[in-house]
């Protein structure tokens, strides 16, 4: 018996609202700038900015601007081909991305690093944001962390 | 069952679209709106259940971010993928089971992100079904025709039908105001008999015997059930699993006359044939009897999967005022009816 | 803590990367016969069914409403249950409150994925579960989300891939004996070394594949006679959706799992996990998180999980056998992942396990995992 499958290509547009909180964060970027929001309650100053204290379910007040530097906590660097769900084509490879600790955030920040060789990265890294020149109000304004230099 | 009841109750005002807050952030509004209400702080909540649909949502398992700003980090939590009211049966047993003192229930639904029609035709069969462009507007559709037919009645009842539940939306500050045209959609409902997709949340907090002291509005009976899949497999223009599912409901609370005994009913009624297709399921005799969705029911809004817990919340708050002892909330999951569930809610000093 | 649950009856398909023999319904039908076949029940002595499945890699909406044919839900109370990688394992957490509650007595859970119906890929679908604006254009599926947890244990004690590389060796050995199990051919630490790194320093022979299959569980508050296995402790906990909010300076990813099994543990009366438990289903994604659950569940010491599995401990054989079914590394459909460990945990208490059954086995954990870290545990024992 011939087994026949039926092919089907839903294709579901999204119109994600990205809220109140994210828009100032992407319009701080634009300015270049860095935003986190601070909790009223217990102080936790976490980035991006949220209306909800992850921590201790306060409303998260406070925009504070945070200094474009931190320390690298995690990385890695992703080598294989996979199918991007936002651009419906395979996501270029290699690339590096981690957990950046920003100063002044309680917690991390997930970014593309500069450096495509994990080999020349390490924990406790210190790195800065760097912005692009043209920017729009999109995440991609911060083009990613580059290493350092002390 | 063993006692379970409703401490507070939260919902956001509809609307058809809320550019100001993400999903996560709507479900906080209304969580935070609860726990305002109840005077209640996060800590007090043993356990989480939320209702999403990830298609909605645009998001694989999307209650993961709910979860977050409900509260559950730290907690043990769930998800159920379907109408609230299903939600509230897991919710229910995770208290009865006496694992569990206090219990949040948190459904929520952004119409506005998605595209409803679009989702909908996903969500049949892919061989025999989506290729001829079915969504839940055309089964409603289908479904408003063979009632008509079935009972011999012609359409100007749905367009009755359609003016009563405005009418009472009319009464409901959470109602999705629109506009809707008298305009034809699905022959043979019109735009303002089927229900608005509205961007909307809801949460329920429930609580064991101990935890409540005096009188409250309890959990009493519960029915659900899951007809079959294919729309050419049953009637639509009949009630389907909703009759069974009432009178499991009816048997586990105890109550033996719906007429005289329930004083509010609210049921998720997706078109105006629904209003009156699912007061039948229900064993309700044509007249007389409950107040019969005194907000509007969906017709008023119909914030996805928050639809049917809306409807909880609607029946609590009237109970809790004194406008009667006995409820029954209803809803739904899936289309024409597929899945139903109701919950019995009493107004009665801890047992 | 309401009525004692006791799980009676368990089935499950052979797995494969392509089911392409059956419709989804028959897939699911193929699990459902045999856990009734198994339970000695007619379809008629299950009072209700949880059923699971991510409906986003199928592309099915409302998939659960689609299988009803298959699952045995049709004119029955059907709930659906779907958190992610922890589906299976929140399938059978459902399950049991069903029952523990007294609201039913006898409740099906059933798990299934059928991926081949999607030409898309996993990755691209875990990808949607995370913030479309934040974390999407870095994050690459489960595997970087692993390989950042990864990169921060290896860094703390300096784990070689040869280390690691050692679960899935041990894996499929046990898939061997296993007729259910996707990938059952052995593989050497040469090899793993040489497969390609996906997301370093994960590599594809350390990551689980994808699978089609499904699992069916029978929880009952009214076992009948013969052997049987006894809900012990029921657990979980997850953390922060942002990966970024996981991390707070030193806070391990391991945390929701070590809370939950402390509350499982201290439900089932467990002051010594390593010693009293006999055999472990745990849901490890890929080699390093085998290490890393290893050491949240308190089977050995912070840094010392090489040194247990290079030792053997963790041998069929061993003092604390790990996934003696071949474990996630060689089966992994997704919806009903977590509710097989349930099921093959069930199977070494009942002594049902066949060819991959641990001696004397009394005392079994089977975890779940999935996004958000999000942490399942259950005891499964053959005391009440």
């Amino acid at each position: 018996m011939i087994e026949i499958a039926v092919r089907a290509t839903p294709e579901l547009r999204y119109r994600y609202a990205a809220g109140r909180y994210a828009s100032v964060f992407l319009h701080g970027l634009r300015d270049g700038r860095l935003l986190a929001s601070r909790c009223q309650r217990c102080a936790r100053t976490l980035v991006p900015p949220r209306l909800a204290c992850t921590g201790c379910f306060g409303r998260m007040d406070e925009i504070v601007t945070l200094p474009p530097r931190g320390v690298l906590l995690a990385f890695t660097q992703v080598a294989f081909p996979f199918l991007d769900p936002f651009t419906g084509i395979p996501r270029p490879v290699p690339y590096c991305y981690g957990m950046v600790k920003l100063e002044g955030a309680d917690n991390t920040f997930q970014y593309f690093l500069s450096e495509k060789d994990p080999g020349r990265l390490r924990m406790g890294q210190p790195v800065r944001a760097v912005f692009r020149e043209q920017r729009t109000g999109s995440l991609a304004d911060l083009l990613h962390f580059a290493p350092a230099e002390e | 069952m063993r006692p379970v009841a409703i401490v507070g109750v939260a919902q956001t005002r509809h609307a058809e679209r809320r550019d100001d807050v993400n999903y996560a952030e709507l479900a906080f509004e209304v969580v935070s709106d609860l726990l305002a209400r109840t005077g209640w702080s996060h800590d007090r909540i043993d356990t989480v259940i939320t209702a999403s649909s990830d298609f909605w949502d645009g998001r694989t398992i999307s209650d993961m971010a709910v979860q977050d700003t409900a509260g559950a980090a730290g907690k043990s939590a769930s998800k159920v993928s379907m109408d609230g009211t299903f939600a509230l049966v897991y919710a229910a047993a995770r208290i009865a089971s006496g694992a569990y003192r206090t219990c949040l229930v948190v459904a929520h639904a952004k119409a506005s992100e998605g595209h409803p029609r679009l989702i909908a035709n996903a969500a049949f069969d892919p061989i025999f079904q989506r290729p001829i462009g079915v969504d839940d507007h055309t089964a409603l559709g289908l479904q408003a025709r063979a009632f008509l037919d079935r009972r011999g009645l012609t359409p100007d009842v749905l367009a009755g039908a359609a003016a009563r539940s405005a009418a009472a939306s009319a009464t409901n500050p959470n109602a999705c105001r629109r506009q809707p045209a008298h305009v034809l959609v699905a022959d043979p409902l019109h735009e303002d008999e089927i229900a608005p997709d509205s961007d909307g949340a809801c949460a329920v907090l429930l609580a064991d015997a101990e935890t409540v002291r005096g009188e409250a509005v309890w959990l009493d009976g519960f029915g659900f059930a899951t007809d079959v899949h294919g729309l050419g497999d049953r009637d639509l223009g009949e009630p389907g699993v909703l009759p069974q599912v009432a009178r499991e409901a009816y048997r586990r609370a105890g109550v033996h006359d719906p007429d005289r005994e329930l004083d509010v009913v609210e049921v998720h009624d997706a078109s105006s044939a629904q209003t009156l297709l699912w007061r039948e399921g229900l064993g309700l005799s044509d007249a007389g009897g409950p107040a019969w969705n005194p907000s509007g029911g969906a017709m008023s809004a119909q914030p996805g999967f928050a639809t049917g817990l809306v409807r909880v919340a609607e029946v609590f708050e009237r109970l809790a005022r004194g406008e009667g002892k006995t409820g029954l909330a209803h809803g739904m999951t899936g289309f024409v009816g597929q899945a139903h569930c109701a919950w019995i809610l009493r107004r009665r000093a801890r047992a | 803590m309401g009525d004692p649950v006791a799980i009676v009856g368990a089935g499950q398909t052979a797995h494969r990367s392509r089911r392409l023999d059956v419709s989804a319904p028959e897939l699911i039908d193929e699990a459902v016969q045999s856990a009734l076949l198994d339970a000695r029940l007619e379809p008629d002595g299950i009072d209700a069914v949880v059923v699971g499945n991510m409906e986003h890699f199928e592309g099915i909406h409302l998939s659960d409403l689609w299988a009803v044919e298959g699952t045995g839900g049709a004119g029955k109370p059907q709930l659906k249950v779907a958190t992610g990688g922890t589906t299976g394992s929140s399938l059978a957490q459902a399950a049991y409150y069903l029952v523990a509650s007294g609201f039913f007595r006898t409740v099906m859970a059933v798990g299934w994925e059928r991926l081949s119906d999607s030409e898309g890929e996993t990755t691209t679908g875990i990808v949607t579960a995370f913030d479309p604006i934040y974390e999407r254009p870095t994050l690459a599926g489960a595997v970087s989300g692993l390989a950042i947890m990864a990169c921060q244990y290896q860094t703390r004690y300096g784990t070689r891939a040869e280390d690691t590389a050692l679960v899935v060796v041990q894996a499929r050995e046990n898939a061997a004996r296993n007729p259910h199990a996707h990938l059952r051919k052995p593989v050497t630490v040469a090899e793993v070394l040489a497969s390609p790194v996906l997301s370093t320093p994960i590599r594809y022979l350390d990551m689980c594949p994808t699978s089609d299959g499904a699992c069916a569980v029978v929880f009952s508050s009214r076992p009948g006679a013969g052997r049987v296995v006894w809900v012990r402790g029921v657990s979980s906990r997850h953390n922060h959706t942002y990966i970024g909010d996981v991390t707070e300076g030193s806070v391990s990813y391991t945390h929701t799992l070590r809370l939950a099994a402390e509350d499982a543990y201290r439900q089932a009366g467990i002051a010594d996990p390593r010693r009293e438990l006999d055999v472990v289903e745990m849901y490890e994604p890929c080699t390093w998180a085998a290490f890393e659950w290893s050491e949240a569940l308190g089977l050995c010491g912070p840094g010392e999980a090489a040194r247990m599995w290079a030792e053997g401990a963790t041998r069929r054989d061993g003092d604390i056998p790990v996934n003696p079914s071949g474990g996630v590394l060689c089966t992994n459909p997704i919806g009903a992942t977590g509710l097989i460990r349930v099921a093959e945990a069930s199977m070494q208490v009942r002594g049902t396990a066949g060819e991959r059954q641990v001696d004397g086995a009394r005392l079994a954990l089977a975890t779940g995992f999935g996004g958000s870290f999000w942490s399942e545990v259950m005891v499964l024992g053959a005391e009440r």
